[in-house]
């Protein structure tokens, strides 16, 4: 309760005394240290004249009486059907369009950029391994993506929308669903181009190659940037995923890393992949209001 | 500040009121009236926009009653639903929510003269100079001094660290003694 610099009332405590709004508890204490230190006493007395001055220049307003409450239950009779079907129906589609301005600009364009980019590569190449260049790609870009999606340093907006009665939990998923879903789609239009240009000989050969790695990878890096930041869960992905393009393809090895086979395994579209991911961002959105860095 | 006792009746309140019991909510607009339309006319800065913005922060209510999350208390989950009206109709007009240039560890607050100053200040020409300062800081001494909102109950309601509500409170009573100082100067 003491201020840590020096033996002195803790400013919260000397503000509430001031202002009359003690806790019956902290009276007591607080009263006897006053008596004996002439500096808590004088912050008390400034703080009381700031109080006084407050006071005198926000007078009492009488509100409104409970007649009010006409008006207030015509509204509310008035499109009792429209409010529960607007609130059921529309909300989380009005709620997602308003995250799209929120989320930081660049990552739309960055995402569209490189999956384009790599979708080119492999038309142009025509290595014979077609979904490749996506499969190195997509896992990585959705990553950044989601971990720059939520959080003081991503969002000016955020201290607004956490004013609102919506819980944080919400806001979150409903940016993850936008940015890990535009992710998704671009993959997906990717390997279809893909397939379509007769590269893969079915569509779910090419998605195979990318949809575990980056469903483990964006929920790793989620889970990163909510409890230790942006920077550390991006730094974290990009080591990740190096090591996993340094195991190379079963029989290619780039650079001999060790349990080549079981890095190979974990960022592949596997049950256990899909089952580590889905673990992973339940245990994240649980306990999402405590990760908050906000207090 | 509330006592547990009222937390709990607040509570009991909001749950009814989510059960769809009118006369709940007209209890806990009795018991919250006073400081929730004073700080939708400070927002506001006019009665007729605050009473249309009550009227909206109570129809809110009604519909969201059974979002709340005990996450707050239920006087800032109100006090956060009112600015969030405030700031839905006045958005031109809101202050922002944070000064970005503000510092949040909170700075030792050592009494010195500045608080022999402020408490040898006449009131009325205190209370001129309090109008004078920034919204933000006009803000936060309201809901300490005015509204009697703990820290925590700040935080919540301005959706801020509680860091930022000690520094920005800290800040609030360094600038008026500064504004008292150059004014004492100028005389």
């Amino acid at each position: 309760m003491k201020n840590h610099a020096a033996d002195h009332l803790d400013r919260e405590l000397l503000v509430a005394y001031a202002n009359g709004t003690l806790a019956a508890g902290d009276r007591a204490p607080v009263n006897s240290h006053l008596a004996s230190c002439a500096n808590c006493r004088q912050a008390a007395a400034g703080w009381r004249a700031v109080r006084t001055a407050v006071r005198v220049a926000n007078p009492a307003i009488q509100a409104p009486p409970a007649t009010i409450f006409n008006e207030i239950w015509r509204r509310v009779d008035a499109a009792p059907a429209q409010v529960a079907s607007h609130s059921r129906l529309r909300a989380p589609q009005r709620l997602l369009a308003a995250q799209i301005p929120l989320v930081r600009r660049g990552i739309w364009a960055a995402s569209a950029i490189v999956m384009f980019v790599g979708v080119l590569v492999a038309l142009v190449e025509r290595s014979g391994q077609p979904g490749v260049v996506l499969a190195l790609t997509a896992p990585l870009v959705a990553a950044i993506g989601v971990a720059l999606v939520y959080g003081p340093e991503n969002d000016s907006g955020l201290e607004v929308a956490l004013a609102t009665p919506t819980s944080p939990r919400i806001v979150l998923l409903a940016r993850l669903t936008l940015v890990f879903g535009y992710n998704l789609m671009l993959a997906l239009a990717g390997s279809a181009v893909l397939t379509l240009a007769g590269e893969a000989s079915s569509l779910w050969m090419v998605v195979t190659q990318w949809l575990g790695p980056m469903v483990l990878l964006s929920a790793l890096s989620l889970t990163l940037s909510l409890w230790i930041g942006p920077t550390p869960a991006l730094t974290t992905a990009l080591v990740c995923w190096t090591i996993r393009v340094a195991a190379g393809q079963r029989g290619e090895v780039l650079v001999k890393i060790p349990a080549a086979d079981l890095v190979r395994f974990l960022w592949s579209t596997s049950a256990v992949s899909l089952a580590l991911a889905v673990v992973l961002l339940a245990t994240t959105l649980i306990t999402f209001p405590r990760a908050e860095r906000l207090t | 500040m509330p006592t547990a006792c009222d937390t709990l009746e607040d509570t009991r309140l909001l749950a009814s009121v989510a059960g769809g019991d009118r006369r709940a909510l007209v209890a806990l607009y009795e018991r919250h009236r006073q400081p929730l339309f004073g700080y939708l006319v400070r927002l506001a800065g006019d009665w007729h926009i605050a009473e249309e913005l009550l009227q909206d922060t109570l129809v809110a209510v009604w519909q969201a009653a059974g979002t709340f999350q005990s996450r707050s208390t239920v006087r800032s989950w109100l006090f956060g639903i009112a600015r969030r009206q405030a700031h839905n109709r006045l958005r031109r007009r809101n202050p922002p929510a944070a000064d970005l240039n503000e510092v949040t560890e909170p700075a030792d607050d050592d009494p010195g003269p500045e608080d022999i100053a402020l408490a040898q200040a006449e009131a009325a020409e205190l209370a001129a100079l309090v109008q004078r300062l920034g919204p933000l800081q006009q803000e936060i001494l309201a809901l300490v001094f005015v509204d009697d909102l703990s820290y925590a109950e700040i935080a919540q309601t301005l959706a801020i660290p509680v860091g930022t509500v000690k520094s920005r409170l800290a800040g609030a009573k360094r600038a008026l003694a500064a504004q008292l100082a150059t004014k004492e100067v100028a005389l």
